[in-house]
């Protein structure tokens, strides 16, 4: 028990799944109630704005489809950090992984224009489970033959990869056509969007779908899973065990690494039909949150991406329809979060006023 | 090109790696005491932002930039008890906690920035005079060194002095050793009827307040002015630069000024118009990085505790 | 953290919601399509019975609105507003710093509002445009800068070039420079990015054939740590005047006690020591432009019929000028302000052309 300015906090011996579920509605509630404070203070009508983030998430057809798009990237970096982190460590590259498999799918598309339709969306994910998974390896094997840790050289990877994507989008790839930083169009054959009528909805969720039940055979029902799982849990005793850790963490960051550069290509193949540098919203780093969120359980997962998808297109609705500055937005979805993490303590502890110290 | 002019290149070369290593440092150091103390804090990137912010605002109502640097580093203190009522309190998963702290301090930043200077977008931006530059009698007037070491800002040398000073506390001192082990084996530490939360709140918020004083050097004594994402990425690179340190003070200062170099040095290659793609020498701190990273010097040792919320039981 | 049974609840909740609306889609469909199919007939009939006393805009930035592409527009708007053209109260609603994944969202929700008679856009959320504009027929959509394709009917495409006055700009450098090396702190090498550096060169070159200049690209819109360590690293090899097309370089050359160029605004009072003059960008007649456009839609019936290229009002109709001099008015040598004015009415007249040149700047 941890005292801290006479209170302590302690663990409850039980948690019901409805106290769980009751903690997790007091923590929107109370995230709600700060929003409402600062949306009152940018003089803004409250009801107004809570009704637009309602129908900007959920509140019609297109709301909903638009909420599954913006998620779909994320249920697939957040399952890429999942892997990764059930195995400890910690790919925080998910973001240059993305552009890996968008700059993967664009080479594809470009350079097999004859593929017809079928082969070539194949051809163009495999290529971004190879590209992405090459990415990943790298800090896995410089983490194994050099100690390198992983942290450092996925965050640097990121930075290295984005300049390699502007090289190539004001030089080699750049659209002859617009001049702008962004490649053209790729072949109509290798689009796959809007897969339900009157909505945004492309390949990517399908991809993601798949992925999810993929990774969470992989996790809980393959041996490598097991060892994933394993060397996570302690690293030690996992070689002891026999257990190679070189190749079992060359596995999981290049698996890792893959799935996230699925979610590029599905956003190249899917949603813009072409490269450009901008096309992430940082759903890299979103990832982890949403990976965290779901408890790294790859079906719990895509829960939390909807989620993330559907606050974030509901705080845009928010914003357009009250007029308030975008930034409030941003601190809307920040206190949404950090609510819903302290849900998880507040069900598993309890607060109590020491008296005696 | 002349030979005098060489010489201003390699002066202006080093002066500039001091000047682009500071701000690393101080969030380096800063994170080097907290992650000491067992937290990973990832939520540099938003406090650096809110330093920034904060230092900017202040100074640029009351036209003290002293001011606005000590009003920095309180809000990072705030931000960083606010993280340590998240990982040690609530204890909270450390990697989620720093990500959701860095994108409500970046909404905060954003917001606060637009409430106070509504107008922003229809007129310039709004920017002040940064810090003068320290001159020393004698010192400042020594041909190149002078220029390199002892024209500096302020709050150069206080990053620099803040080094030895961390390196002190942290092995010569009874309170930087409780700090040492609470990282390492916060059990041993709760044995003995020490406080493992008192401590990681105080690692937090001394590494909240460096991060804070980092950010205002960013508006305060570089570009005289705030925007949205001033930080740019620093925060990571902070981070990164505490690992690639080694948790030691003295290899953090050596790194830090090993990432400023190559930063110099790939500006000063584009502005002698080298004929390589910019991009490259733009990514060559990142890849240098990596291979030093790689090299010998690169195995490191985090605290044993790093990352992992102290639970009693 | 949230735990498994409340996940299952929540997704049920919102598969329950899916279910729900994917039922009904007649009901929804007839709303997005209502306005096609009952204002095709009204196009054709002209006057609509009462004058429109209002034009309301919406505007997405792509970036914060501090940053000068749009701070130019916002000024421009400002300046619209106080003259309105027709009488019309003009209004505006803007969403900043908004990324291109978002974009189709973005304007959509404008759309829908149905509170919006212009939507102007940034050049990059083009295909978001390309998408909504014949779903939302009546709105004037425009959208600006560089790059892209044009669209046609009622999706306007405009962008604004400053290469004369920059061109101008480079001729009070070229004389200025003591050094004869002259910088450019730049975004990417994009093509509004190269044409005002470019031409600040080649200003600078008709004055001074000795002129040297080096460009830093610093990849980022909006970095003044970055753009100022970038000014220091060319003043160290002997810069002595700094274009500043991005944020940062004031600062340097304040500490080195050189000069410096603005970009796209008059960004004299940032640094009245240092800075000479700007090139300014002048929207005032590409929104003057879709206001009319609106207007002769709305009221006469005129078919939005927008051009496939780019409305681009130059130099001489206005849509770009050299600002003033402010305290530099008695630093530059009466020749040399001489000198640049005849260049400008040369330019004017038609006499001399510049060339807008928007590869990346190679000495």
């Amino acid at each position: 028990m941890i005292r801290i300015f006479g209170y302590s906090l302690e663990k409850k011996p039980t948690t019901s799944p409805i106290m769980e579920f009751v903690a997790v509605l007091i923590a929107l509630l109370i995230a709600f109630g700060v929003s409402a404070l600062l949306i009152a203070s940018a003089g803004a009508n409250v009801a107004e704005a809570f009704r637009s983030l309602l129908r900007g998430s959920f509140g019609s057809r297109s709301a909903i489809a638009e909420t599954i798009i913006q998620g779909t990237p994320l249920i697939l970096t957040g399952l890429a950090v999942t892997v990764a982190f059930r195995g400890q460590l910690w790919n925080i590259g998910a973001e240059g992984q993305f552009f890996a498999g968008a700059m993967a799918s664009y080479l594809v598309a470009t350079s097999l224009p004859e593929l017809s339709r079928v082969p070539m969306v194949l051809t163009i994910f495999l290529a971004a489970l190879i590209a992405g998974g090459v990415l990943g390896a790298i800090p896995a094997i410089l983490k194994v033959r050099f100690g390198a840790s992983e942290v450092i050289v996925t965050v640097m990877l990121n930075f290295v990869v984005l300049f390699f994507l502007s090289y190539l989008l004001s030089g080699p790839w750049q659209d002859p056509m617009s001049a702008f930083l962004q490649t053209s169009r790729i072949t109509e054959t290798a689009r796959v969007s809007r897969i339900i009528t009157g909505t945004r909805i492309h390949i990517g969720i399908i991809i993601a779908l798949i992925s999810v039940v993929v990774v969470w055979f992989l996790l809980f029902k393959t041996t490598l899973g097991y060892e994933i799982r394993a060397y996570g849990i302690n690293p030690i005793a996992s070689k002891y065990k026999g257990i190679p850790p070189l190749r079992t963490i060359v596995l999981t960051l290049a698996i890792s690494g893959a799935i996230a550069a699925l979610a590029g290509a599905g956003e190249v193949v899917g949603l813009h039909g072409r490269l450009r540098l901008d096309i992430s919203t940082g759903f890299g780093f979103t990832g982890i949150i949403v990976a965290l969120l779901g408890r790294l359980h790859p079906f719990l997962v895509v829960a939390a991406a909807l989620f993330m998808g559907a606050l974030w297109n509901g705080s845009l609705a928010m914003q357009i329809t009250t007029g308030v500055p975008i930034a409030l937005a941003y601190v809307i979805r920040g206190v949404v979060l950090v609510a819903l993490l302290a849900a998880e303590t507040l069900t598993h502890y309890r607060i109590r006023r020491v008296c005696d110290e | 090109m002349n030979n005098f002019f060489q010489t201003t290149i390699i002066v202006g070369l080093f002066a500039s790696t001091i000047r682009i290593a500071t701000p690393f440092l101080f969030a380096s150091i800063g994170e080097l005491v907290t992650e000491r103390s067992g937290v990973l804090n990832l939520g540099i990137e938003g406090i650096l932002q809110i330093g920034a912010l904060v230092g900017f605002l202040i100074t640029f109502r009351t036209g003290s930039h002293w001011l606005g640097v000590f009003g920095a580093g309180f809000s990072g203190i705030v931000l960083g008890i606010f993280m340590g009522w998240m990982v040690t309190t609530l204890k909270l998963n450390q990697t989620v906690s720093g990500l959701a702290l860095n994108l409500l301090a970046g909404g905060i930043a954003f917001y606060w920035f637009r409430v106070v200077f509504a107008d922003v977008g229809a007129e310039n931006l709004p920017n002040l005079r940064i810090f003068q530059t320290a001159r020393f009698p004698i010192l400042s007037d020594i041909p190149y060194i002078g220029t390199i070491f002892f024209r500096q800002q302020w709050l150069t040398y206080l990053a620099f002095l803040s080094v030895p000073v961390v390196s002190y506390f942290l092995y010569r001192t009874r309170v930087g050793l409780q700090l040492r082990c609470t990282g390492e084996n916060p059990r041993a530490v709760d044995m003995k009827g020490l406080s493992v939360a008192k401590h990681q709140y105080g690692a937090l918020a001394f590494g909240g307040f460096m991060a804070g004083v980092g950010g205002s050097f960013l508006t305060l004594a570089s570009s005289g002015m705030f925007i949205p994402e001033i930080q740019a990425g620093r925060g990571w690179i902070a981070i990164a630069l505490v690992i690639f340190g080694n948790w030691i003070p003295w290899r953090i200062l050596v790194v830090a000024l090993f990432f400023g170099l190559i930063e110099a040095v790939q500006l000063t290659l584009q502005a002698l118009n080298a004929n390589v793609p910019h991009q490259l020498l733009l990514a060559l701190p990142y890849l240098l990085t990596i291979i030093a990273l790689c090299t010998a010097a690169g195995r490191s040792r985090s605290p044993l505790h790093l990352g992992l919320p102290y639970k009693r039981e | 953290m949230v735990t498994k049974k409340t996940w299952v609840i929540l997704l049920l909740v919102l598969l329950f919601g899916m279910i729900l609306t994917a039922c009904a889609p007649q009901v929804e469909e007839p709303v997005v399509e209502e306005p096609v199919v009952e204002e095709v007939p009204e196009v054709e009939e002209p006057v609509a019975e009462e004058l429109p006393t209002e034009v309301r805009f919406g505007v997405i930035f792509i970036s914060p609105v501090e940053e000068p592409w749009n701070t130019a527009w916002m000024q421009a708007y400002n300046r619209v507003v106080e003259d309105p053209p027709l009488g019309l109260e003009v209004s505006m609603t803007y969403t900043e710093n908004v990324a291109p994944p978002d974009a189709e969202r973005v304007l959509r929700e404008y759309a829908e509002s149905g509170n919006y008679d212009i939507l102007w856009a940034h050049s990059a959320f083009g295909e978001a445009v390309e998408v909504l504009a014949p779903q939302f027929p009546d709105i004037a959509w425009i959208y600006a800068g560089s790059g892209n394709e044009p669209i046609g009917d009622n999706a306007y495409f405009a962008d604004v070039f400053i290469h004369e006055p920059a061109y101008l700009a480079g001729m009070i450098a070229g004389s200025l420079t003591e050094t004869n090396k002259l910088g450019a702190v730049a975004a990417f090498p994009f093509p509004n990015v190269n044409g005002p550096v470019n031409a600040f060169y080649d200003g600078a070159k008709s004055v001074n054939p000795d002129i040297d200049m080096s460009v830093t690209y610093i990849e980022s819109w909006f970095d003044p740590v970055s753009g100022r360590e970038a000014a220091t690293a060319q003043i160290a090899t002997g810069v002595d005047i700094i274009y500043a097309e991005r944020f940062g370089p004031f600062e340097a050359a304040q500490e080195a006690g050189i000069l410096a160029f603005g970009h796209f605004l008059d960004q004299h009072s940032m640094a009245p020591d240092v800075v000479v003059a700007s090139p300014m960008a002048l929207w005032d007649a590409n929104i003057r432009n879709i206001i009319q456009v609106w207007w002769d839609y709305t009221v006469n019936g005129v078919p939005y019929d927008a051009p496939m290229e780019r409305i681009i009002f130059s130099f001489v109709e206005g849509g770009s000028q050299l600002s003033p001099y402010h305290g530099f008015a008695d630093v530059i040598p009466q020749e040399v302000q001489d000198m640049v004015e005849e260049t400008r009415q040369q330019i004017l007249s038609g006499e001399l052309e510049i060339p807008l040149r928007t590869e990346a700047f190679e000495q």
